[in-house]
């Protein structure tokens, strides 16, 4: 009998412009690289700068057929803190996934935003990395470093890879570094 | 022998583009449209860089963007444009002019509904308009088979003994800006695959002057229309032996190029689909084959030139047949179901066929939504 494909879905958080939906391409391009089945998505249809957006990545060892859209994703990665009170980031996150949140204060006071959510809760201060590493607030792929370490769904080198592909130049190197420190911090 | 070939992450747009590319269009000419325009945008682009040697005319209108193809095509160059949606609506004249005249131009249409309400999202109202346009429609269900299905146009399209224009259609968004893992080949052994278009169906030729479009009374004009259903049941053959061909070569195949079929032969209920909504039933047959019911499906690849004898070959092996489309015949039913039925009746086979319509104007097909109406299915 066919076994049925192991899918991790990923959904990223962000607003139009912070760079939700490369977030999720360079992800899948990633996983690619390892070869890994990959789907990676916009919420369908018009976007707006600083309006709520969401993107999402599908990753699977073995091959899959499905392309419905994620309604339940196994992880959710919040590129922009002030979402904490606009939007509910953790809708339809499954029993036990995991969140990674950009957050710059205490780990504890984030916790208080999840009350009765049974998930790991991760964060990282993405802005604050953003704006120091790569000397903008653009913290999309800062926030994959962090996903990466604590979800082990590709290997940092696969994400530096693709990164460095995609903004050549001092960009890329920038964001290379700005991801080792998320990587390095995430808690 | 199987070429090699480099897996890409790319969207279904993407993809479009890169098999255009490959084929060096002489002339493309586009205007842009949701959920299309990045399909133009790309080949723009590879024009600008030099990567791509065509004429790319910058138009007003969708209307415009087919009549400078067709002035293209009638003198004898390998012509490429891509729309959806209005746009499609709003070059028909042309779409029709280019079907009935025989030109070979490919143009995908990725499949966005019509207004009234102002949406964006998929479904195959557009092209289904287009069903009498004379033109060969081939439904794809994921990026790969852009890419080969776009290739594999210009071969059928531009063959003397066809002499039709392609449309492959690929779902809005679901397919269009959805990121996947595409095969590419080198552009060398994309080209060779095709070949050049250097002994043109029809040519500009000062020599010998040609009208086109003149005044055609009643027998020749009923001969032409003729001689195009002919061409479209050629096609058939041409489809299926380029596809095989086209496997050899770069080692994909779907079905037979006409329809594709999925799970056992034989089973208690088939579901019969067209472009991404089949992929999504294969997610289904496996979850329910885990269930243990008895499954398969039938993905009608291949619209125009439609396959009666694939499907009713496939339907005479099993019981029942629900035919899932994503679009309407208002006062009738779903298009594909109306079609299958018909084939069925004509050829006497009692397989029973009932349908759903889903998925309009976007609205999505979750596998979990197939799974319901498979069991709804077997339950009657």
């Amino acid at each position: 009998m066919k076994i049925l494909a192991e899918i991790t879905d990923v959904r990223i958080n962000g607003r139009g412009g912070q760079g939700a939906v490369t977030a999720s391409r360079l992800l899948a391009e990633a996983a690619i690289l390892e070869g890994q089945y990959v789907h990676a998505f916009p919420n369908f249809g018009p976007e707006r700068a600083g309006a709520p957006v969401t993107s999402f990545a599908r990753i699977s060892p073995e091959p899959f057929y499905e392309k419905t859209e994620v309604y339940e994703p196994h992880i959710v990665v919040v590129i922009d803190p002030t979402l904490l009170d606009d939007v509910p980031v953790v809708e339809g996150l499954r029993d036990g996934g995991t969140i990674v949140v950009n957050y710059d204060g205490e780990k504890d006071s984030l916790v208080k935003y999840f009350e009765g959510v049974h998930a790991n809760i991760y964060k990282v201060a993405g802005s604050i990395i953003a704006t120091e590493e790569i000397g903008r607030n653009v913290p999309n792929l800062v926030m994959l470093g962090a996903l990466i370490k604590v979800t082990k769904l590709v290997k940092v080198e696969s994400l530096i890879k693709v990164t460095l592909n995609r903004f050549k130049g001092v960009l890329g190197e920038k964001n290379v570094v700005a991801i080792n420190r998320a990587f390095e911090e995430v808690e | 022998m199987v070429v090699k070939q480099e897996t890409k992450s790319m969207t279904g747009n993407d993809a479009a583009s890169y098999a255009a590319l490959f084929a060096k269009p002489e002339v493309i000419a586009a205007y842009p449209i949701t959920p299309q325009t990045t399909i133009v945008e790309n080949l723009s682009r590879f024009v600008d860089e030099g990567k791509l040697e065509a004429e790319f005319i910058i138009v007003e209108s969708e209307h415009s963007a087919l009549a400078a193809c067709m002035g293209a095509a009638w003198s004898g160059v390998r012509t490429f444009t891509a729309t959806s949606s209005q746009g499609l609506l709003y070059m028909s004249e042309n779409v029709f002019w280019t079907g009935y005249g025989r030109l070979p131009i490919i143009m995908p249409v990725v499949n966005r509904c019509l207004a009234p309400g102002w949406n964006i999202w998929p479904d195959f109202q557009d092209s289904m308009a287009f069903r009498d346009a004379g033109w060969i429609q081939m439904y794809t269900k994921n990026n790969q088979e852009v890419f080969d299905t776009t290739l594999q146009a210009f071969k059928i399209s531009e063959s003397k003994d066809i002499a039709l224009p392609s449309m492959p259609c690929l779902d809005g968004f679901v397919i269009s800006h959805t990121t996947g893992q595409v095969d590419l080949p080198d552009p060398e052994d994309a080209f060779e695959f095709i070949g050049p278009y250097d002994d043109p169906i029809i040519e500009l030729d000062v020599e010998n002057p040609w009208a086109y479009g003149s005044m055609t009374g009643p027998d020749q004009y009923s001969k032409n229309r003729r001689d195009l259903m002919v061409a479209m049941e050629r096609a058939k053959k041409k489809i299926v032996d380029v596809h095989k061909e086209f496997e050899e070569r770069f080692g994909r195949s779907y079905g037979n190029g006409l329809v594709e079929p999925y799970g056992d032969d034989e089973a208690d209920l088939t579901l019969v689909t067209l472009g991404t909504i089949g992929d999504e039933a294969h997610e289904a047959i496996d979850r329910l084959k885990v269930e243990g019911h008895s499954v398969n499906a039938l993905r009608v690849r291949t619209f125009r030139p439609f396959p009666v004898e694939d499907i009713v070959e496939f339907a005479k092996k099993n019981h029942k047949l629900v035919v899932i489309d994503r679009a309407a015949s208002f006062g009738h039913e779903g298009p594909l179901r109306i079609e299958v039925e018909a084939v069925l009746k004509r050829h006497n086979v009692d397989t029973s066929v009932s349908g759903k319509i889903m998925g309009l104007g976007g609205e999505d097909v979750p596998y979990s939504a197939i799974i319901d109406l498979a069991k709804k299915e077997l339950k009657e």
